[in-house]
């Protein structure tokens, strides 16, 4: 159930552009509210910025809509610049709503799924690994997954828009899910950072619940904090 | 034999470094070793007055690489240890006033023509153009660090830089470590600080007031008998001239490699303290 609602409503940024996207085979109840809880988390940080939304293959209705546009832009003081759709109707009834369109040619369903897929795993295999420490004063920067052999003194940064794991001790900062990706994890052998960013959230060593032994550890994002787990 | 030239820095400033290079260059001297200190804190210097030798300088550094003077003549002979050599650094002048290419030329030269068995070059601190001229003509490094957070950090940024420089071995002198303070648990200890900095570790250097006497006076602590910290200069001495003694006297030789086994395997102890 839990696992459901938390894919029902995704966030993405791309450059300047943040993306909500609404996952088209989710019960409408279950996207409104996992929304709220969304913007909610983020609170400010959202606030005057203009989104696109993305609602895929899902048909909306006038009062669906008028619902989202309350949430949005009336509660969350969001501005939709367009709304990206694949189904007529709901383009019919989100342009009475005053939204503008942006079209998409119409490509079936199934193949629009196997498009993502191959995309995302294309992203997700997008993984680089380092052989060395990284030391005070040094960068590492990748758009997909990093993956350090050796230690992150403090001082030194690895960025990500995908995972970051550390085979070695973390002690410097570790930003996974650069991008807006907040299903980014940071994995390392000894997790003792003196910061963990996983797209827009920040922990810091204080906040985070730090065990000082040897055990290699993930921290992820659940309920708008950073958790921090034993690695199974 | 053809002679080795080693640079002294930190990154941080205030650790030791002329401190260490002045004793150092004592220390090699009295093992009969023609022994070569540079001072390359152009505009800054002070490995003149820790030596006791700023009322002789005629010439510097500066000089030299100007062609203002020979290279002899900007050399002055310490009093005590009489193979012992200082090239002070010019006081009027600024870092620009040298590039790392001329540093690389003056070592040349003194390693040839003037056949210096040991070369010392003593660093700024900081990671700019002193820093930059001083590691020019060296083939070793040596980090000096106390055992405190900050300098660590800076050292830890140095040997990132010397590893981009090709230097890839650089050593590590822990200067000023207290054992009272470690076993209280106030202080890191060489362990802690070689988990972080991961590089080999060439001695240690206790804490010792009388530093500060002697440097006031003008003679390196070295020439003191009977001082802690003289005792690991020579020791330092020793070791650069490959001799394998135990770094701190309690009998552990080689810490570094234990501290890397720990590792290694897992065993290292919890920390007390975070780093």
């Amino acid at each position: 159930m839990a696992s459901r609602a938390s894919n029902a409503v995704e966030i993405k940024g791309y450059g300047n552009d943040v993306n909500i996207i609404l996952n088209d085979e989710a019960a409408f109840s279950d996207v409104e509210a996992e929304l709220i809880r969304r913007l909610e988390d983020s609170d400010r940080f959202f606030s005057g910025v203009a989104i696109i939304l993305d609602v895929g293959d899902r048909v909306l209705d006038g009062k669906e809509c008028e619902r989202l546009n309350e949430i949005l832009c009336d509660r969350f003081n969001l501005t939709v610049s367009a709304v990206r759709s694949r189904s007529d109707e709901t383009q019919e009834v989100v342009g009475k709503v005053g939204w503008k369109i942006e079209t998409q040619h119409a490509v079936s369903v199934q193949q629009q799924k196997k498009k993502k897929r191959k995309a995302s795993a294309g992203r997700r295999s997008d993984t680089i690994l380092i052989r060395r420490t990284l030391r005070s004063g040094q960068r590492e920067w990748h758009q997909g997954n990093i993956v350090i052999v050796g230690d992150v003194n403090p001082g030194a940064e690895v960025v990500a828009t995908g995972d970051v794991v550390v085979m070695g001790t973390l002690r410097g900062v570790a930003h996974a899910g650069a991008e807006g990706n907040t299903s980014a994890v940071i994995i390392a052998l000894s997790l003792r950072p003196i910061q963990l960013r996983i797209a827009e959230y920040i922990g810091r060593s204080p906040d985070l619940d730090l065990e000082v032994d040897n055990i290699p550890e993930m921290a992820s994002v659940e309920d708008g904090n950073i958790i921090i787990r034993k690695l199974k | 034999m053809a002679g080795r030239a080693f640079v002294v820095t930190s990154g941080k400033g205030g650790v030791g470094k002329t401190t260490v290079t002045a004793n150092l260059g004592v220390a090699l001297a009295l093992r009969s070793k023609r022994t070569c200190v540079i001072d390359s804190d152009i505009g800054l210097r002070n490995l003149d007055v820790v030596m006791g030798l700023e009322n002789r300088i005629v010439y510097d550094l500066v000089d030299v690489i100007e062609g203002t003077c020979r290279l002899k003549q900007a050399l002055i002979k310490h009093r005590k240890a009489d193979r012992l050599f200082l090239l002070p650094a010019s006081q009027t002048r600024n870092k620009e006033a040298v590039s790392p290419e001329q540093m690389k030329d003056l070592i040349a030269k003194l390693k040839d023509e003037e056949e210096f068995d040991y070369i010392l070059v003593d660093s700024p601190a900081g990671i700019e153009r002193g820093f930059k001229n001083a590691i020019a003509g060296a083939d070793e490094a040596f980090i000096v660090t106390t055992p405190e957070v900050s300098a660590i950090r800076d050292a830890d940024r140095i040997i990132g830089l010397l590893q981009a420089a090709e230097m890839y071995e650089p050593r590590l002198i822990i200067n000023r470590l207290s054992m009272e303070m470690v076993r209280k648990g106030d202080m890191m200890d060489q362990d802690d600080i070689i988990d972080i900095l991961a590089i080999d570790l060439l001695g240690i250097v206790p804490e010792d007031e009388e530093i500060v006497v002697s440097t006031n006076m003008g003679v390196p602590i070295v020439l003191a008998e009977n001082s802690r910290s003289a005792g690991a200069f020579r020791r330092i001495a020793r070791r650069i001239e490959g001799e394998n003694v135990p770094v701190w006297p309690m009998g552990e030789a080689e810490e570094g490699l234990i501290a890397r086994f720990r590792r290694l395997f897992g065993l290292n102890r919890k920390e007390p303290k975070r780093v």
